[in-house]
């Protein structure tokens, strides 16, 4: 019966997400500089050449995709890392992961690094996903040196973090007015989506994202404690391994492309585990729906709130995580310290 | 007795040179309680994580004539069963989530336990007596509830044999005896169980064969009434004993016995020193000398 119960469960998750997921984005394609109706809206979806389908198609279109992808990576992304390493208060930005992939995004763009030239459009991402890597790497040996205690993993990856900002900053200015693009992209923002991007990022984070669901019940066993989880026959060591390259890989598809949107990956999962527990079946796919709504919204946060200027979306998501992450800190610190 | 299920012979582990277990070897019977006893860092729990193969040790270790080694571990993980003695998991998992862990192993769906697995999982739990807490944090359980949970866990895995580090320690009378009574009534239907246990009289009462570890070595290994006798313990444990046998089961009743002499030579100069020491109250302690308390007011 509980099993029953939560595979019903999944269902409703699904099909409510869905629906909001379909509000949210004709909200998005519709409301902005200039409004278009609904009606209009369907039109141009549906293949009809009317004034509007410009905007609709070659910008609304593809910056919600990106909201929706992007939204969907951090929060898995999110959720995985805070089941590895059983601590709800770590997210690929305070783990460093975003930092180092977005010094890794800045280095390709603002020096051209020639190291990926074959894959010319890939050489952001693959070069962010390699600072993403090494970033992760650095938090957890320095956390192991620290005695690997939850607080000496987010006080490395804080530390990880600030070391990568600054070499950041330091490349910006290194790079002169080649840094001027750079400098918008940091702040994160969906303004610079485009078709040529999704077309990447949409099969790789899909590709990722299913590979981390196929692994959700398994991600379950490592929560009893790694002891446990190794005697019910998981290969912990590999789960591990695997599931800290798929979520540098999905940090840094979201980081190449949109620069910082922080406390996603943080806030998202948390309001999915207030809902459905720590059973990953549950909490991955309502995670990454949520994930996607909260960037849907802030998107269109970003576009209204100060029209027709339009607001860093990275800042709108930081004002509202800011005081959950400290809403979690506190509370934990009373139940568990 | 049973047949021999598990045969270690001649084990060695020493983490980074020291600690551990030295030269090892033990039968473990199917159907026994095998209770492990010895002081604090003589090695009992480096012995059961060499059994549930989470240490590769020197020496060897056979299942069922087959070399550990050579055992895949989700195969293992459906005949052995493991318990550490502190639950190291998220405390906000459900009793329902710890538990239906335990049918990792034998799972076949990639997703959901099947209805088979579902059923077993509610069966463990009812024996365990845990299955009105199944929605229940195991966070916010007291020590006996959960370690009924940790147990319960290990039956949803339907091992033939069963680990169990300490599962006794922190709780009251009567979760020891429900804790160690399930253990042995796993033990009549043919699960092979080894306890660590540091209360020598429920070792004693609960044990078909007690194995005696000290700094690393096993020092004796047999029937309790047979092994547990005042010099060994005195060996062992550095405790004078006085043992009487209990009328009904003819196991040995241990009583260990208060010394002054065991206290190091600093901490009895000390102790000595005490009466010495200014205290607030004289009335407490009838006999004392301390009259000085009262200036210090
Ligand atoms: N992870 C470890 N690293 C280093 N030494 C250890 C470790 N675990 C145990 N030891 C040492 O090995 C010896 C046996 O430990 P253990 O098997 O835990 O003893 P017991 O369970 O009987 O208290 C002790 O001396 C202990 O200090
Ligand atoms: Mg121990």
């Amino acid at each position: 019966m509980m099993t029953q119960a939560r595979r019903l469960r999944l269902l409703s998750i699904i099909f409510l997400g869905i629906i909001l997921t379909v509000i949210l984005s004709l909200a998005s394609l519709s409301l902005g500089a200039s409004r278009i109706g609904l009606g209009e809206i369907v039109g141009i979806l549906v293949g009809e050449r009317v004034e509007g389908a410009r905007i609709i198609l070659d910008i609304r279109l593809p910056r919600l995709l990106s909201a929706i992808v992007v939204g969907a990576s951090l929060s898995a992304a999110g959720a995985v890392m805070q089941g590895l390493f059983r601590n709800p208060l770590v997210d690929p930005y305070i783990g460093g992961v975003a930092s180092g992939a977005a010094f890794g995004a800045v280095v390709s763009m603002v020096f051209g690094l020639s190291l990926f030239s074959p894959f010319s459009t890939y050489g952001i991402p693959l070069s962010a996903f390699l600072g993403a890597l090494t970033a992760l790497s650095m938090t957890l040996i320095f956390s192991r040196m620290g005695g690997g205690s939850p607080l000496s993993l987010i006080l490395s990856g804080i530390a990880v973090s600030f070391l990568f900002s600054a070499a950041t900053s330091l490349a910006l200015v290194i790079g002169g007015e080649k840094s001027f693009g750079a400098f918008f992209w940091l702040f994160g923002s969906f303004v610079a989506s485009s078709w040529r991007h999704l077309a990447f990022t949409i099969p790789a984070s899909t590709v990722t994202l299913g590979y981390i669901l196929l692994h959700a019940r398994r991600l379950n066993v490592i929560l009893l404690g790694d002891e446990e989880a190794r005697q019910l026959g998981v290969n912990v060591a590999l789960l591990r391994y695997g599931m800290l390259v798929s979520l540098s890989l999905l940090t840094a598809l979201a980081v190449s492309f949109n620069g910082i949107i922080g406390f996603v990956g943080l806030v998202a999962p948390h309001i999915a585990r207030l809902t459905v527990g720590e059973d990953y079946r549950l909490l991955l796919p309502l995670s990454i729906l949520t994930g996607s709504w909260l960037l849907l919204a802030s998107d269109l946060a970003s576009r209204l709130l100060m029209a027709p200027a339009e607001l860093p979306v990275g800042a709108i998501t930081s004002l509202a995580g800011a005081p959950i992450f400290l809403h979690l800190l506190v509370r934990r610190a009373g139940r568990y310290g | 007795m049973g047949r021999v299920v598990v045969r270690v012979e001649g084990v060695s582990w020493s983490y980074d040179g020291v600690g551990g277990i030295r030269d090892v070897s033990l039968e473990i019977r199917e159907g026994e309680v095998l209770g492990v006893i010895g002081p604090n860092g003589s090695g009992k729990t480096t012995l059961l994580r060499c059994l549930a193969n989470l240490l590769k040790p020197h020496g060897a270790i056979y299942l069922d004539g087959r070399s550990l080694e050579g055992i895949r571990p989700r195969e293992l993980a459906k005949t052995l069963s493991y318990i550490p003695s502190e639950y190291e998991g998220q405390p906000s998992l459900t009793v329902y989530d710890v538990v239906s862990a335990g049918r990792t192993p034998h799972m076949r769906g990639l997703w959901w336990e099947s209805r088979e697995d579902e059923e077993i999982v509610w069966e463990s739990m009812r024996v365990m007596g845990v299955d009105g807490l199944a929605g229940r944090r195991v966070g916010e359980l007291s020590s006996g509830e959960r370690q009924k949970v940790r147990l319960a866990r290990a039956l949803a895995q339907r091992p033939r044999i069963i680990l169990v580090d300490e599962p006794t320690s922190h709780l009251d009378p009567r979760n020891q005896i429900e804790i160690m009574e399930v253990l042995r009534l796993m033990a009549l239907r043919g699960v092979s169980v080894v306890a660590v246990l540091h209360d020598l009289n429920l070792a004693s009462a609960y044990s078909d064969r007690i194995l005696v570890l000290k700094d690393g070595r096993a020092v004796a290994c047999g029937k309790p009434s047979e092994i547990l006798g005042e010099s060994l313990l005195r060996d062992v444990f550095g405790i004078d004993v006085r043992i009487l046998v209990d009328p009904e089961l003819g196991r040995p009743i241990i009583i260990p016995l208060m010394d002054k002499e065991l206290l190091g030579a600093g901490l009895k100069e000390y102790l000595d020193g005490v009466k010495e020491l200014p205290r607030l109250k004289d009335t407490a302690h009838p006999g004392g000398t301390a009259r000085q308390g009262k200036d210090n007011r």
